[in-house]
């Protein structure tokens, strides 16, 4: 199993600080408002740890928790801290697999890849993949799916539905 | 070329033999693709000119009649009689002009391998099905349907859950049943409608009229009437028609607010039998080759037809008060359909599958009378005692959440905090009480399996569902754990398959258990040797 483009850490750290650096900008206008009130300082003080946990320690951890791979033909994805999540998906089943980037993954350098079957539930997603590797292993998926519908004897027109 | 470890690939169809329609069709046991031969191809043919008439979109007919009404009316002040009776004719014949060409640009065609439906005057819109991508065949007769002998076609694939792929507003009913024929490969068509081979399950009127009364959608009448009052008094603010209701409430003996209490309540029950009567009366489930025909309705009449290769979950449902009567409703879920969409059902999948009502021993039957050929469902095993617990802690908090609004409102309505702490309190040991005991029996009612065909989940605290999917039907497998359950040994095992049916969810088994039944449905379509690192 391996992991996903560490560049993804960056893209987390970003989202994961905005939510304290607000908290932390309105803390400042309290201390600006109250003249410096202790519980204003405590709130800004909070708001500080906030992003370094949720900047910096968060992603990193969540980083080395996410493993993926593909064995005997079934597409693998374990993820999660606290709450784990470990998600199977068989090539069979896939239906069609989308990349996305947005503004962050676009400076981070790694797309999106998302594994579409004919359940929302079962979808699953590797967050992280490099711009190099995201579309040939998109291609990959999509021929060991067909191989496999072939396999299967369920032929080319089949939906595997 | 990766070798197949699994069960050998099933046959593939021969090729249809040619008419005459006689000879019976062959059974796909696959939806496999059409042979060379194929189902008859349809070159591009024009629907049914009652579509119209019967082809306005309803919504659109709500949002602009209206409006129009409105305009005519003010004209009426400038312009003559006459004058506006021309200016009524010339609107009138725009519409029904431009209704003629629409009906003419619309056309729908069938070949080898898909449906293609090409419409819209200024905005073409070509739209195309894979015949091998239908999950549902519908044909659908309206009252008014019945009278001029049209009927409205849906075709449902597994990519549009929410509505019909396509739709055709309407074409003749011979020619809905030639169409659903062709569809779904089947070489004969008698123009009368598909002649049943075995019918598999009738409800009589009894059970129908029983489900309407003891199902939710006995809760309809009073959230109208309620939301009925909230209407009036938004479109009359002069008076206010809630304040009217309210006072005369107030000035009323307690006798007349208990007739009007009763009154309502009857006037519910009837109207959830009359409508549930209309709508499920003459249920019927036949079995047509290796498709499942859905027939009910009274007056408007809805069937649909699923292949039995396309049946993704059978749900079983037993609510508090149906249990306690003796039956259960049973739900089968294909990949395309509503899901729970309509009141009434809730999260129970398409109504147009969902049988109102069997007796409770017959449903497990039924099932078997459905999906024969899947050996019989394996038993549910009950979830380790760690996991009762853990219910008892989610029943409970579920309503420890109702707390703090009910110290907030009986500390505003008393103006005083004692009587909130009071209440409060009074509250919490009941909640407790009362969620340790929905918790014991949201265990007692908890178990699932896998069997060698079969997938099996069961659970409920008033409401006990049961869910079994084909093993083979499965999307994928996705085991979940928090810290509470990995301290206890327990997991969440999910098993997704096609359509708005969704999953079987097993929550809180033991962690081995989750990751044996996983590994076994993995490894049905797993293809060895096929592993990968970009």
């Amino acid at each position: 199993m391996q992991q996903l483009d560490p560049a993804v850490v960056r893209v987390w750290s970003v989202l994961g600080a905005v939510p304290g650096l607000v908290a932390a900008v309105v803390a400042l206008v309290g201390v600006g408002a109250t003249g410096g009130h202790p519980l204003a300082w405590a709130g800004l003080v909070l708001a500080a740890g906030g992003v370094v946990v949720g900047g910096g320690i968060v992603p990193r951890l969540r980083y080395r928790h996410v493993r993926w791979g593909i064995d005997d033909g079934v597409l693998r994805v374990r993820s999660g801290i606290v709450w784990r999540a470990d998600a199977a998906v068989p090539v069979y089943r896939i239906q069609h697999v989308d990349l996305e980037q947005g503004p962050l993954e676009r400076w981070a350098g790694i797309q999106q890849l998302t594994v579409h079957t004919a359940s929302p539930v079962a979808d699953v997603t590797l967050p992280g993949i490099s711009v190099t590797d995201a579309p040939a292993l998109r291609t990959r998926l999509l021929t060991l799916s067909r191989d496999a519908v072939v396999a299967h004897g369920a032929g080319e027109g089949s939906d595997a539905v | 070329m990766p070798s197949d470890p699994g069960p050998p690939p099933p046959p593939s169809p021969p090729p249809p033999p040619p008419p005459p329609p006689s000879r019976p069709p062959p059974s796909a046991v696959t939806p496999a693709p059409a042979s060379p031969a194929g189902p008859p191809t349809t070159p591009p043919r024009r629907l049914h000119p009652a579509t119209i008439v019967r082809g306005v979109d309803p919504r659109v007919l709500l949002r602009a009649g209206p409006v129009a009404v409105v305009l005519l009316l003010q004209l009426a002040e400038l312009v003559a009689p006459a004058g506006l009776a021309v200016l009524a004719g010339l609107v009138l014949g725009g519409v029904v002009v431009g209704r003629v060409v629409a009906w003419q640009r619309h056309t729908y065609e069938v070949t080898a391998r898909s449906v293609v439906e090409r419409r819209g005057v200024l905005r073409r819109r070509e739209r195309t099905v894979q015949l091998a991508r239908l999950q549902q065949v519908e044909v659908d007769q309206g009252l008014v349907d019945r009278l001029l002998g049209t009927a409205v076609v849906r075709l449902e694939t597994a990519a549009d859950a929410g509505e019909a792929e396509l739709e055709l507003v309407v074409v003749s009913l011979a020619e809905a049943h030639r169409l659903r024929a062709s569809l779904l490969h089947r070489a004969d068509a008698p123009a009368g409608g598909p002649s049943p081979s075995r019918v598999l399950l009738e409800v009589p009127l009894a059970h129908v009229a029983l489900a309407s009364v003891t199902g939710r959608r006995l809760l309809l009448l009073p959230v109208v009437i309620g939301g009925g009052i909230g209407v009036l008094s938004d479109l009359r603010p002069v008076t206010d028609a809630e304040d009217t209701v309210v006072a005369v409430l107030s000035a009323a003996s307690v006798a007349l607010v208990v007739a009007l209490v009763v009154a309502v309540v009857v006037v519910s029950v009837v109207a959830a039998l009359v409508v549930g009567v209309l709508r499920d009366g003459r249920f019927r489930i036949a079995e047509v080759g290796d498709d499942l025909v859905v027939t009910r309705g009274l007056l408007a009449t809805r069937e649909a037809v699923v292949p039995r290769a396309r049946v993704q979950l059978i749900t079983i449902e037993r609510g508090w008060l149906r249990r306690r009567l003796g039956y259960a409703s049973v739900t089968v879920h294909s990949a395309g359909g509503e899901g729970g969409a309509g009141a009434g059902d809730g999260g129970s999948g398409d109504r147009r599958l969902t049988v109102p009502l069997v007796a409770a021993g017959d449903a497990v039957p039924l099932l078997h009378r459905l999906l024969p050929g899947h050996g019989p469902l394996p038993p549910g095993a009950p979830h380790p005692p760690a996991a009762r617990r853990r219910a008892r802690f989610r029943c409970t908090a579920r309503g420890l959440t109702w707390l703090p609004p009910l110290a907030v409102a009986t500390w505003l309505l008393a103006d005083a905090l004692r009587p909130a702490l009071v209440v409060t309190a009074v509250a919490a040991v009941l909640v407790t009480a009362g969620g340790a005991w929905l918790g014991g029996r949201d265990h007692d009612h908890r178990a699932s399996a896998l069997g060698e065909r079969w997938v099996l989940s069961r659970s409920g605290v008033l409401t006990v569902r049961e869910s079994a999917s084909p093993r083979d039907k499965a999307q994928g497998t996705r085991v979940t754990s928090t810290p509470f359950q990995r301290r206890r040994g327990l997991a969440t095992l999910v098993v997704p398959v096609a359509g708005p049916g969704g999953a079987l969810s097993m929550l809180d088994v033991a962690a081995e258990e989750a990751v044996r039944r996983r590994r076994a449905i993995d490894r049905r379509w797993a293809v060895s040797g096929s592993s990968a690192s970009p």
